[in-house]
């Protein structure tokens, strides 16, 4: 026997299928769940974010429309979640990584210790990122979703997805290097533009603002 | 060295995007421009850390905590069946459509221009509002130019009276007057036919304030997302259509079964109700 789409599943739910929503659950919750955590910066709070989520998917079962694919779907929901979250524990900087988590944060191989310091590191220069970049930059250079698919996401032009990501990339660098120690001169870099939570950025911004600060 | 690329061009840049000449032109700036190179390796590198971060394992017992909350949520009894369904109910869609043709009735002779101001046109005038009761089970439809907010919603709509009597209307909800409940019930089965083609020739195509209704089965959607978002039955009033931090908005404007003296708004990107809505407020 094949196994059922994800859209088949979500219809068998639709039909009273007991089990089908259970399925897609175990099916999408690791990813769900990662993309709350890196977009929140804590365990905690991805955890709720994600059954939040799933909670959200099941009310809104109804309403999905086969046009867009089921993870498309699901994923916007789950940024959603992971915002609402983000807004009511209104954070302006979100929680560094849990300790505990920082030796899953690292990807296996290479060396572990550096690894891990690398990767918490990382994760929390990301927590810094404002977050319409780092969600950006969370589905497209973490869980290497389409750009375009990432526009459907996120409900915005892909162009500005584009954007958000390469700043998002930029704001990161700037807090990874930021300390000025390389001789490459990191502090040329500035990070204009960073847009608050609820500010719905514009697709083209001032020109002067998008240019690197010259030398 | 002429002009810098700025961000968008060196995000297009990266993103692998443009035809051989813009890459050609952007590549050569950065071979020349010191300050434009770092920025892109900059980014190159950061692009490089971020896959040092591992997808996560899902915690312990996250598994069972979701599949426990997705039990409890689907066993609920008929409250959240019934609110998500509410327009597979007759009786909902009777009610609606009542309202509706109540506003109907009552508009005709406010034939307004569409798209004014009404900050600008001063409390009360309603002549300066556009307001389209249009048929087949579409709510009416309320043109505001400029940029929403809860404050303008709440001044703008108690200043106008098609505001006002579709919301007393929809909240009145279940005992409609007894000869708008028979023409209701007609409206009603209009829906399920028409929705789609109907709300096309109800709502032109205007290039001014643009007031577009949804279709019926949008305002369905958007009725649904609001009232999972509120986590409970809301009773659908009229839309409100504007911009709502720079881009085109369409807001659901709804009371709530067994409080009069709620009403709620729910700001939609226009035309689109698959999500979650932008914003929502108390309006009373």
């Amino acid at each position: 026997m094949t196994e059922r789409s994800d859209e088949t599943l979500l219809a068998a739910h639709l039909r009273g299928d007991p089990r089908a929503f259970g399925e897609l659950v175990g099916r999408h919750e690791r990813r769900v769940y990662g993309l709350c955590l890196r977009i929140l910066g804590s365990r905690e709070d991805a955890e709720d974010a994600t059954q939040e989520a799933f909670l959200a998917a099941l009310r809104k079962a109804a309403s999905f429309r086969q046009a867009a694919a089921f993870s498309t779907w699901l994923y916007r929901i789950a940024v959603n979640a992971a915002t609402d979250q983000a807004r009511r524990r209104a954070r302006a900087r979100l929680a560094p990584l849990d300790p505990e988590d920082a030796a899953a944060a690292a990807a296996p191989g290479g060396d572990h210790g550096d690894a891990v310091a690398t990767a918490v590191a990382v994760q929390a220069a990301l927590a810094e990122v404002p977050q319409e970049f780092r969600v950006a930059v969370v589905l497209c250079d973490l869980y290497r979703v389409p750009y375009a698919e990432a526009a459907q996401i996120l409900e915005i032009p892909v162009g500005t997805v584009k954007s958000r990501v390469f700043r998002g990339r930029l704001a990161l660098a700037e807090r990874l290097e930021g300390g000025g120690a390389q001789a490459s001169g990191p502090s040329t870099l500035k990070v204009v533009g960073s847009a608050g939570t609820e500010e719905l950025s514009r697709a083209s911004e001032p020109k002067e603002a998008d240019r690197p600060r010259q030398e | 060295m002429p002009e810098h690329p700025d961000r968008e061009q060196l995000a297009a840049f990266q993103a692998g995007d443009g035809d051989r000449r813009q890459r050609a032109r952007v590549e050569a700036h950065l071979a020349g421009c010191r300050s434009c190179a770092q920025v892109v390796a900059a980014v190159e590198r950061a692009r490089g850390r971020l896959t040092l971060l591992a997808e996560p394992e899902l915690p312990a017992g996250l598994h069972d905590r979701l599949a426990a909350a997705v039990d409890a949520e689907a066993a609920r009894p008929q409250p959240g069946r019934a609110r998500r369904a509410w327009y597979r109910r007759p009786a909902a869609w009777g009610a609606a459509a009542a309202a509706v043709l109540l506003v109907a009735l009552a508009v005709p002779l406010l034939q307004l221009d569409r798209g004014r101001d009404l900050a600008t046109a001063g409390g009360g005038q309603a002549a300066q509002e556009a307001a389209r009761p249009t048929a087949g089970g579409q709510l009416p439809v309320i043109a505001l130019a400029g940029e929403l907010d809860a404050e303008r919603l709440r001044a703008a709509l108690d200043a106008n009276p098609v505001a006002r009597l579709a919301l007393e209307r929809a909240k009145a909800g279940g005992e409609p007057a007894a000869p708008q409940a028979d023409q209701g019930a007609g409206r009603a089965a209009a829906p399920e036919t028409a929705a789609g083609t109907d709300a096309g020739g109800a709502a032109p195509p205007s290039t001014a304030a643009g007031a577009q209704a949804f279709t019926a089965g949008q305002q369905q959607d958007c009725l649904a997302a609001a009232a999972a978002q509120a986590g409970h039955e809301l009773l659908p009033a009229f839309l409100v259509e504007g911009s709502y931090q720079g881009r085109p908005a369409t807001v659901l404007v709804t009371a709530t079964p067994g409080s009069p003296s709620q009403a709620e708004f729910w700001v939609f990107p226009r035309g689109d109700c698959s999500g979650r809505p932008l914003a929502s407020g108390p309006l009373r």
